[in-house]
């Protein structure tokens, strides 16, 4: 009877073993979240990851890719309001895995850059060109006024 | 009965790890009107996860409380608490929503 009890117990635990092995099982290992924009009309997002056997790896070079994949969803702006997620994955036995990192933002139109152009312009109208140290003799030392052409 | 209270005990007793956190840029003190939170959680059975959407889950729900502001200031604190066989793997988010009113009054 005892024997018959570890028999069957074994057997079950060897297929609910197998059967979570022949499944992906993800985990979530880490999570961060940026300051979310208003404007929220574009998302963006990307994805990386890395293929492992037992668990063997010897470099953690893969999430940079991450960056790159944003910026050239998002040329003319800024990525805000990051969520970033990475995740591990189990495959069949656990003696492949996966980790993945997944990133997903906001393109918002890049509002310092047309500040800073609008103020440029404004500045280029209301003041002549500087002029350089050097002393020359044919630059007039008074006030000038500037004529309009 | 002793064994079966120190059984309930074992079973009902939930110990909670935080797994990550993040923080981001704090608003100014005028900014720190309106908290909004979002949680969301997927249980873990016998180690058999049920999906990671959990995590975008409570991102949605926290937008929908700020639709129309930024929201400033996050705290996401991801965490699991653990049960005999079972354990949940729980996202929060809580941050300020800052309207376009309080940052223009800001400014000024």
């Amino acid at each position: 009877m005892r024997l018959q009890f570890n028999s069957r117990l074994f057997h079950l635990l060897a297929t609910m073993w197998l059967g979570f092995g022949g499944v992906a099982c993800s985990y979530v290992n880490a999570v961060s979240q940026t300051n979310i924009p208003r404007q929220r009309h574009k998302i963006v997002r990307a994805h990386t990851s890395r293929f492992m056997v037992l668990g063997f790896n010897f470099d953690n070079d893969y999430p940079y890719p991450l960056i790159n994949q944003l910026k050239s969803q998002c040329a003319n702006g800024q990525v805000r309001g990051l969520l970033t997620k990475d995740i591990t994955t189990l495959y069949f036995l656990m003696f492949f895995w996966s980790r993945e990192q997944f990133a997903e933002g906001y393109c918002v139109a890049d509002q310092s850059a047309k500040v800073a152009s609008e103020e440029r312009s404004e500045s280029t109208n209301a003041m002549p060109l500087a002029q350089d140290n050097t002393e020359r003799d044919d630059v007039p030392t008074e006030d000038v006024e500037i004529l309009e052409p | 009965m002793s064994k079966l209270i120190f059984l309930a005990t074992w079973l009902l007793a939930g110990c909670v790890t935080v797994d990550s956190i993040s923080v981001s840029q704090v608003p100014a003190q005028d900014a720190r009107k309106k908290i909004v939170k979002a949680s969301a959680s997927r249980p873990v059975i016998l180690l058999i996860p049920f999906g990671t959407s959990f995590v975008e889950e409570a991102r949605k729900d926290l937008q929908a409380q700020c639709p129309n502001g930024d929201i400033e200031g996050l705290v996401s604190k991801q965490e699991s608490v653990a049960y005999p066989f079972v354990s949940i793997s729980r996202l929060n988010l809580r941050g300020y929503c800052v309207e376009k009113d309080s940052k223009s009054s800001k400014a000024t």
